[in-house]
């Protein structure tokens, strides 16, 4: 219905985001053939299939990974509840207009500054606590949790911040209604409904922090080492086969965490309007 | 205890002191960090305890920081405009289609959103290496005598932003355009105008504000952006990032770098600033 006054604009249209969508995926097509060859270097097109690379990849990848993952993982935890805390406080509570807009300015702030300043700022700070006062964020891995934390709280907070916005009172002035304390309201009808949002903005935070490079850059050292700086140099020494194949593994793992999750990370990402 | 007008019922002082914690906390972390670097811009290389503007005036002097700044500011323009000119159409076709594949486009613009751009500028370079698959089927048809030679070029760091800044943009575009009723569209048809004139003249003045405040918000990224132009530029285009990098690497000079970073954040600020000054969304953009 409504669809006679299109015309073959519209086909341009549509055929124009095929080819879009076809180079965004691309680059990724690129790393999972180039991972298939034989030989050291990674030269195309490879002359003979082989998944040797995959059967070579040396530990300290896993080694990284594994650490990244950590990082990450303690980060989203703490971003998770902070962020669900501040959007629950700004949406629910009765805040004074300007009081609301500078706690939203300094929960936004920062994705706003460039990741690599942070990342200056950052050392430059730990950095002077170890020479001022002896302690060693660095060393010990709390000052990139913080930093991380820091960093994902604004996305938690506004995808938090979105299901909140949409969330119908109504179904709390029926549990309370019916008997309910506030606590018990609380507890049974509006976590069990916001779970999934404080989830989906957790899973989001960890992915952002886990891919994140110009954050870690200048807080990493031979004790903490993470995956996409260990790439990063990897890719910047040499560009092997195993280089290609342990991208690609995390490509595809990340990639199936999202098509997972798709559903919802639609409704979150592209009806989102915090 | 009612919500008539929209209020909570849960509602009293207690979720107003909730957003203390978190707000503290960015402020502890974030804020004091990069109010401390504020400070270190102006410490005394020479004397900690001094403070002095000679670090401000040695960068500002240096005709190469500004170069840099200048080719970087050139980049990211065109990447706001190639960007744009990629994302329009493609938001248009997902909001405007409710089919399986305008879902599995917006599929793929999502999980290209969350995709890691070290493993995407890595894609990148095997495309574009001298020994690449784009310079490998360009022999192999005889259209070129010679490899071309990408990588390391701003030509490369553009593409390698636009690849990353496509998916973004068009997330923010397709809210903003299934906002617009198509009905207009239709009603510019009734009153005789073709189908071009329509998009031109009717949907994209109407999604005007949204595309020029989503592009100032990928200005900012772009300028601030070091993981992509740092791998596929290979140290020979440089970028004011990259400037920022070798300053505490290599130089170790963390007051140079607390002033180069000062000039950055200054520049990406306003940008942002114009960005939500112009569009009231406000998703997080993603850094890189």
């Amino acid at each position: 219905m409504g669809d006679e006054h299109r015309s073959a604009l519209d086909g341009v249209i549509v055929g124009w985001s095929l080819v879009v969508v076809v180079l965004l995926v691309a680059p990724l097509l690129v790393a999972a053939v180039n991972s298939l060859g034989d030989g050291v270097l990674a030269v195309f097109p490879p002359e003979h299939f082989s998944t040797d690379a995959y059967r070579t990849i040396p530990d300290r990848w896993w080694r990284t990974i594994g650490t990244s993952a950590a990082v990450s993982f303690a980060a989203a935890a703490i971003a998770s509840v902070l962020g669900t805390l501040a959007a629950w406080g700004l949406v629910r509570g009765r805040v004074r207009s300007s009081i609301r807009a500078v706690a939203e300015a300094v929960l936004r702030s920062p994705v706003q500054v460039p990741a690599l300043v942070s990342g200056v700022s950052f050392m430059l700070f730990y950095v002077w606590l170890r020479n001022r006062y002896g302690w060693n964020a660095l060393d010990n891995g709390v000052g990139l949790v913080l930093a991380h934390a820091a960093y994902t709280v604004p996305f938690v907070f506004a995808v938090v911040g979105a299901r909140l916005a949409s969330f119908d009172v109504t179904l709390e002035d029926a549990a309370m209604g019916l008997g309910a304390s506030r606590t018990e309201t609380f507890l049974r009808v509006t976590l069990p409904i916001l779970m999934p949002a404080i989830l989906m903005g957790g899973l989001f935070a960890f992915l952002i922090s886990f891919d994140n490079l110009p954050l870690s850059l200048f807080m990493v050292n031979a004790r903490i080492q993470l995956f996409p700086i260990e790439l990063f140099n990897g890719i910047t020494f040499e560009v092997t086969r195993v280089i290609y194949a342990v991208a690609t593994i995390v490509a595809v793992a990340t990639s199936v965490i999202v098509l997972i999750t798709f559903r919802y990370l639609r409704s979150v990402l592209v009806h989102a309007d915090g | 205890m009612t919500s008539r007008d929209g209020q909570a019922v849960i509602e009293s002082a207690g979720p107003r002191l909730l957003v203390l914690l978190p707000v503290l906390f960015v402020l502890a972390t974030f804020g004091l960090t990069t109010a401390f670097f504020v400070w270190a811009s102006f410490v005394d290389a020479r004397d900690a305890a001094a403070l002095t503007l000679d670090n401000y005036r040695r960068v500002l002097g240096d005709g190469y920081n500004w170069g840099v700044l200048w080719s970087t500011t050139k980049v990211s323009l065109i990447v706001v405009v190639v960007t744009a000119i990629i994302s329009y159409p493609l938001a248009f076709a997902i909001a405007r289609n409710r089919t399986w594949w305008a879902q599995a486009f917006l599929g793929v613009v999502i999980a290209s959103c969350t995709m890691s751009l070290v493993i995407r500028a890595l894609g990148w370079i095997g495309l574009l290496d001298t020994k690449g698959i784009l310079n490998t089927v360009l022999l192999a048809m005889g259209l070129s005598e010679r490899p071309l030679r990408l990588l390391g070029t701003h030509t490369a760091v553009v593409i390698g932003l636009v690849h990353g800044f496509v998916p973004l943009l068009t997330l923010t575009l397709v809210p903003i355009l299934q906002s617009i009723n198509p009905m207009l569209e239709m009603a510019a048809a009734g009153l005789g105008a073709p189908r071009w004139e329509q998009l031109w003249r009717v949907t994209l003045p109407l999604s005007l504000p949204g595309l020029i405040g989503g592009s100032f918000l990928v200005f900012a990224m772009s300028m601030g952006a070091y993981t992509t132009p740092a791998l596929l530029g290979g140290g020979r285009a440089i970028v004011f990032p990259e400037l920022i990098q070798q300053q505490v690497h290599l130089l170790r000079d963390y007051s140079t770098s607390a002033v180069l970073s000062l000039m950055l954040l200054v520049l990406v600020l306003l940008a942002v600033g114009m960005s939500s000054a112009l569009t009231r969304r406000r998703l997080p953009g993603l850094g890189g």
